[in-house]
């Protein structure tokens, strides 16, 4: 079998496996999501709820959200590997319980999810929360009291109840390890969680702390010295070299490795320990590593070396699982990891998709009705896109496993056309996710003196001006000397009319550079039953003015569907020498 | 492909296992635990969400006094016209078709000891007025304050009396007003923002005529 025959072989293997797992355990894995996006949003509520109160009780009740995360996606991580081993020739593996596999998945699992942002996301969910049932400010009073940096006494209690936590979680382990409780393992991982919880916050304000000491002069004086030295030294603009590189490695390279193809392997990982795969010890490790060294038994100097070398590979005893686990998944083969990673990006891709057209489909959402909807809009990203995703990677670890059994692998033999399937897959996976859904937003667009509307508000665009100087009304004075630009101003009137009070934003657009109102005020606030008009003055580049766009848009901070209106400035837009604006806003009833 | 990966076994034609049975109990069980959980979720948000608190808010009949725990406050009057007069200065007039409304409330508190917080808007058909910025209720009568203070002009305690605001409407809303909402809400910053939140405001719409 070639390296294309192979390749088209394990497309229809995964595909047909993934269709036959859905019909036969869709439902199932459906219910067991679902459970868990109840689970998340009522830790989520309750969270909200008490954190400006009791900050600390997010801790726990944060720790218990993740355990029922962790419950629910292991449950349905099994359900699906056991399906896919029964219909599968390959090797049976033992069958793992739920309870044990909890106290020694949740590391892992924790590490996996933090490191895709999951963390984050129930953080921002849970100070959403705290803003919506508590109020305006509620979020930083939660925030504020349990900041490790706060105070002394902040760190200490922080630094006390970690290392509690620690202790506590091995203890409860090992007397769970000793008499079998199940009870005893799930208290293990929910202190274990706990104490992830707190990791995280100390590890995320630490960060904070150090991104915002990398900000100080003093540092960025330092960085321009060191540069400066540097180009002096070799006449080379090493400024601008280090940012184009880092400019393509933050915004290009990390990104596509990090989500295109780190992810499918690492939670293939994952599912690997969830199915019970078999891992070395360090004993099989360390002589493979001796034997691959040619160091024979008798030419070991007396046991140090022998010593030494063991307790080497025993320190890292915890992580060998992980290793053997990406060794086994690397070396399975570029038709395997090409098929698995495009896939992986496929399916992320389509749920990405979806999650934009139900967002769409709801439409714009008023502020108030932001937290009541969210769990709706989270849907998606939470059920369906995992519940897909489980049931290719269960697919893909049974396939992996009949690659692998004896741990040794049917590889295809390295050959050009191995590397073009692997270049290929890496580059289909990248452009893949390259394919980033459109902006939720409902669209409209503003034609000048024409109404339109943008949620609860009625605008109108009118007179718009382009000038190289400008007098008038601006920043609350008279100027009646004309102000030049460095590049050009760009004046619009903005009329708003609504029932009830509204406020909304404008901003100019020019290519991919938003800009503020030129006075930095660029919200108009209307109140119910009146009209509010004021001219918005914006500078802009000369170079930029044949794409430049007016966009107005609701002020709701929080929503994250809303409507935009957009005007775009006529190509041939005439440039007056000067232009005159009133920035003063004006209401009346009409 | 058949050998790539069997078709899934046929179920539908055997009698259900025990195994099976048990699957469909819990899956039963699974499914009304959503339910019940989205119920309790939806109940729970219309409870206790700051966002609803306004379709939460109870109506008091006019004339009838509205307890808090810091406050007491009754609708005493609310009046609007064209036009205001601040003593020793000309009238002032609303902009077209617009129309003054001045509100005004008898307050009592319970103690002196905290800082109140005392919010109100205009209430219409689905639709509030703030307070205008521009116009004080104590510029067009000296006793009548625009919060429930706790101190006079002097630092004296004091233990109540009238409190009001004006707003600027338009003329064509005047029907519709049916009172003003008040937002009570103990004040603390001595300490930290989270001292502030301890106490959930009080929150109640106070009905009155316009006349």
């Amino acid at each position: 079998m070639n390296v294309a025959q192979a390749t088209a072989h394990e497309v229809a293997y995964l595909w047909r496996a993934i269709a036959a797992t859905l019909r036969a355990r869709g439902w199932t894995i459906l219910l067991l999501l679902t459970l868990g996006w109840v689970g998340y949003n009522m830790t989520v509520f309750i969270a909200g709820f008490v954190a400006p109160m009791w900050a600390w009780a997010v801790i726990p009740i944060m720790g218990a959200g993740c355990l029922v995360q962790l419950i629910v996606t292991l449950a349905a991580y099994r359900t699906v590997i056991e399906f896919a081993q029964a219909n599968d020739p390959s090797t049976q593996l033992p069958h793992l319980s739920l309870v044990p596999l909890l106290s020694t998945m949740l590391v892992p699992f924790a590490a996996a999810y933090s490191a895709y942002g999951f963390f984050t996301g129930y953080a921002r969910d849970t100070v959403i929360a705290a803003g919506a049932l508590v109020g305006t400010f509620a979020d930083a009073a939660f925030l504020g009291d349990i900041n490790p940096l706060a105070s002394v006494t902040t760190m200490v209690i922080c630094v006390a109840v970690f290392v509690l936590l620690w202790v506590a979680a091995r203890v409860i382990k090992a007397a769970a390890g000793k008499t079998a409780s199940p009870v005893l393992s799930v208290i293990s991982a929910f202190v274990s969680s706990c104490n992830t919880f707190l990791m995280l916050f100390s590890i995320f304000r630490l960060s904070s702390y150090a991104h915002t000491w990398a900000q100080t002069r003093a540092f960025m004086q330092w960085r321009d010295t060191a540069i400066a030295w540097l180009t002096g030294l070799i006449h080379i603009n090493v400024a601008d070299i280090v940012m184009l590189a880092w400019h393509w490695l933050t915004n290009t390279a990390w990104p596509m490795f990090w989500y295109a193809l780190s992810q499918p392997i690492l939670w293939l990982a994952v599912v690997a320990l969830v199915g019970g795969m078999q891992f070395v010890n360090v004993d099989t490790v360390w002589s493979g590593m001796r034997t691959r060294l040619g160091i024979r038994e008798h030419e070991i100097i007396t046991g140090v070396t022998k010593q030494a070398g063991r307790r080497v590979i025993s320190s890292i005893n915890n992580l060998l699982p992980f290793f053997h686990l990406l060794s086994v998944i690397l070396r399975s083969g570029a038709p395997f990891l090409a098929v698995l990673i495009v896939s992986y990006a496929a399916v992320d891709q389509c749920g990405a998709w979806l999650s934009m057209l139900v967002k769409r489909t709801i439409g714009p959402i008023p502020q108030q009705y932001v937290f009541a909807v969210n769990p709706a809009l989270q849907f998606v990203g939470m059920v369906v896109t995992p519940g897909v995703l489980a049931v290719l990677l269960a697919a893909a670890y049974v396939r992996l496993r009949r690659h692998d059994t004896e741990m040794k692998l049917a590889r295809v033999p390295f050959s050009w056309r191995t590397l073009v399937v692997a270049l290929v897959g890496i580059g289909m996976a990248i452009g893949v996710t390259l394919v980033v859904p459109g902006s939720p937003n409902r669209q409209v667009a503003l034609t000048p003196d024409t109404p339109a509307t943008v949620m609860d508000a009625t605008v109108t665009i009118s007179d718009v001006r382009v000038g190289r100087q400008i007098t008038g009304v601006l920043n609350g004075q008279t100027v009646t000397d004309p102000i030049s630009s460095v590049g050009l101003f760009v004046a619009v009137n903005v009329t708003v009319t609504s029932h009830g009070a509204s406020s909304v934003q404008i901003a100019a657009q020019s290519g991919e550079v938003t800009y503020p109102s030129w006075d930095g005020f660029s919200a108009i606030a209307n109140q119910a039953g009146f009209t509010t008009s004021r001219d918005l003055v914006f500078e802009i580049p000369s170079d930029g003015i044949s794409d430049v766009s007016v966009t107005i848009s609701p002020n709701v901070t929080l929503s994250s569907t809303i409507a935009v209106a957009t005007y775009q400035l006529p190509a041939n837009t005439a440039i007056a020498t000067v232009i005159r604006a009133n920035e003063l806003p004006k209401s009346e009833v009409p | 492909m058949s050998d790539l990966y069997p078709a899934a076994p046929d179920t539908t034609a055997a009698q259900p296992t025990r195994h099976q049975k048990w699957r469909h109990r819990w899956t039963l069980i699974g499914w009304l635990t959503v339910l019940v959980a989205i119920l309790a979720w939806c109940v729970a948000n219309a409870a206790f969400a700051v966002s609803f608190e306004e379709q939460r808010a109870k109506s008091v009949s006019e004339g009838t006094a509205w307890q808090t725990d810091p406050v007491t406050l009754t609708m005493n009057m609310m009046t609007y016209g064209s036009t205001v007069t601040i003593p020793g200065q000309d009238p002032i007039l609303a902009d077209p078709n617009t129309v003054f409304v001045a509100a005004v409330l008898d307050y009592s508190l319970t103690n002196t000891t905290d800082d109140i917080a005392c919010g109100m808007t205009l209430v219409g058909d689905g639709r509030q007025w703030r307070p205008t910025s521009s116009l004080l209720i104590d510029q067009l009568v000296p006793d009548i304050v625009s919060g429930c203070r706790t101190i006079d002009n002097d630092g004296n305690p004091i233990t109540g009396g009238q409190m009001g605001a004006v707003f600027e409407i338009p003329r064509s809303a005047v029907p519709e007003i049916r009172g003003v909402e008040m937002t009570v809400a103990i004040v603390d910053l001595s300490n930290n923002w989270s001292s502030l939140y301890k106490h959930r405001t009080w929150i109640a719409v106070l009905e009155g005529t316009v006349e």
